[in-house]
């Protein structure tokens, strides 16, 4: 019997998880640059609402350009390097930028798309193609003095 | 009455508040430099028989290759040094001193002028299925000759002679993305300490070479400075590329950025400081310096 519920509770706890707004997944891809120092990525996003797989969705493109990088975009090297000290040095700025809607601020767009076939089930998932000014919000970060300046 | 001491108090503090404001005696006394930034030249990119200018005059593609890198630059709010603003500064300076005694060292000196070299290259593809534009961007260290960053990338395809149009698409994302791996590079060398190299040879006539015993207990002069560099450099990061009984060249020398009051670390520091090992060792010696390059003399 006890195996069983410890099965069950993990089971809740993934399911938990994997409807959690707060998820993380690397479902982002480069879709274009339509203009200088912008970038529109798709991204994929959970969460109990809909409302809250979108925000999951923008805060996945923004969470990846941050710390991981795009893979074939200019930003294939993420913008803030030696990303787990970064988390840790400047946690609230972070926490305030991702999880308190900062990033909002250089969301150019954010547009739903159809036909998404997620990898993870959750009550809501949604495939959004997120528009990024990118220009600024690396000159938000060097005013914060989360990464430096082209230079030493 | 209270009320009156209570309003003096205020009166007097607010005063002493502005009065420290007015003088920043409220600010911290020492804050710390602010690193001092590589120059960066952004040149064309030319065979070993041409002319660089020549080559930048005759080439539009390359001159709108040129000058996106420097946007680029100049977008991330850093300065550049203009090749031909430089290049007829310098032959102006010549002409000027014309009459004064001039070195070739010196000459090396004036024409070095960067720290860093961007070289571009711009490269038309023709072809049926349209033609296109391939630019390569290379970085490196003007003293070390390590390479920072390289990036290529070609144009889209398209049946048109709008060449400079197409130059244009092969620069858009390549020169951010550039920027973007030459700023990882900076990171890296803030982190690991600044790239200087160093040479060491003897002056004709010298009775001392790299193999001649000194200090106590008595250990090969090479030796001693290979211990002394393990101890020197920064986090102890040095690499030799070779050693003769006349000659050693340190070609990767890891200096810190900033010394132990905060101060920039200058490469003429180390230099100097290289040169007291010396004379604790009994050894009197000259250094020039070329940006990061330091030059020993033992006599």
């Amino acid at each position: 019997m006890k195996p069983y519920s410890i099965l069950l509770a993990a089971c809740l706890l993934f399911a938990a998880a994997c409807s959690s707004p707060k998820t993380i997944t690397g479902e982002v891809n480069f879709v274009a640059s339509p203009e200088p120092g912008t970038l529109q990525l798709s991204a994929a996003g959970y969460g109990r609402t809909k409302k809250e797989a979108i925000e999951n969705s923008e805060r996945n493109a923004f969470y990846n350009l941050l710390f991981k990088g795009i893979p074939g975009s200019q930003y294939s090297l993420p913008m803030v390097p030696n990303a787990a000290d970064a988390q840790k040095t400047h946690q609230k700025y972070f926490t305030q930028f991702l999880e308190g809607g900062g990033y909002k601020r250089f969301m150019m767009g954010s547009d739903l798309q159809t036909g998404f076939e997620p990898i993870r089930r959750a009550s809501e998932n949604v495939k959004n193609l997120v528009k990024i000014d990118v220009t600024s919000l690396r000159r938000e970060l060097e005013a914060s003095q989360i990464i430096r300046k082209l230079g030493y | 009455m209270q009320k009156t001491l209570f309003i003096a108090l205020t009166v007097l503090l607010s005063g002493y508040h502005s009065l420290l404001a007015q003088t920043g005696a409220a600010a911290p006394a020492t804050s710390p430099a602010k690193n001092i930034q590589p120059t960066i030249m952004v040149i064309p990119f030319a065979k070993e028989t041409q002319d660089m200018r020549t080559v930048l005059e005759n080439d539009l593609n390359l001159r709108i290759a040129v000058s996106k890198v420097k946007e680029g630059f100049d977008n991330r709010g850093f300065n550049t040094i203009d090749f031909r603003a430089k290049l007829k500064q310098l032959s102006n300076d010549k002409a000027m001193e014309l009459e004064n005694k001039s070195s070739l060292k010196q000459e090396i000196i004036e024409l070095s002028g960067a720290d860093i070299y961007i070289e571009t290259e711009a490269t038309v593809q023709r072809s049926d299925g349209g033609n296109s534009v391939t630019v390569i961007i290379t970085a490196y260290d003007a003293f070390s000759g390590f390479s920072l960053a390289n990036k290529v990338k070609s144009s889209p395809k398209f049946y048109t002679e709008n060449f400079d149009k197409l130059t244009e698409k092969a620069c858009e994302g390549l020169v951010e993305d550039f920027l973007n791996t030459l700023q990882s590079k900076f990171d890296e060398i803030v982190q690991n300490g600044r790239i200087a190299t160093l040479s060491i040879t003897f002056a004709a006539g010298s009775s001392t070479d790299l193999d001649t015993e000194v200090g106590t207990p008595p250990e090969l002069l090479s030796d001693k400075i290979e211990n002394w560099l393990e101890k020197n450099a920064y986090k102890g990061y040095f690499h030799t590329s070779g050693v003769t009984a006349t000659k050693m060249l340190v070609d990767e020398l890891r200096v810190p950025f900033k010394d132990a009051n905060g101060n920039n670390y200058r490469i003429s520091k180390f230099a100097a400081e290289f040169r007291n090992f010396l004379k604790s060792q009994g050894l009197e010696s000259g250094r020039d310096i070329q940006g990061n390059k330091i030059f020993i003399t033992i006599n």
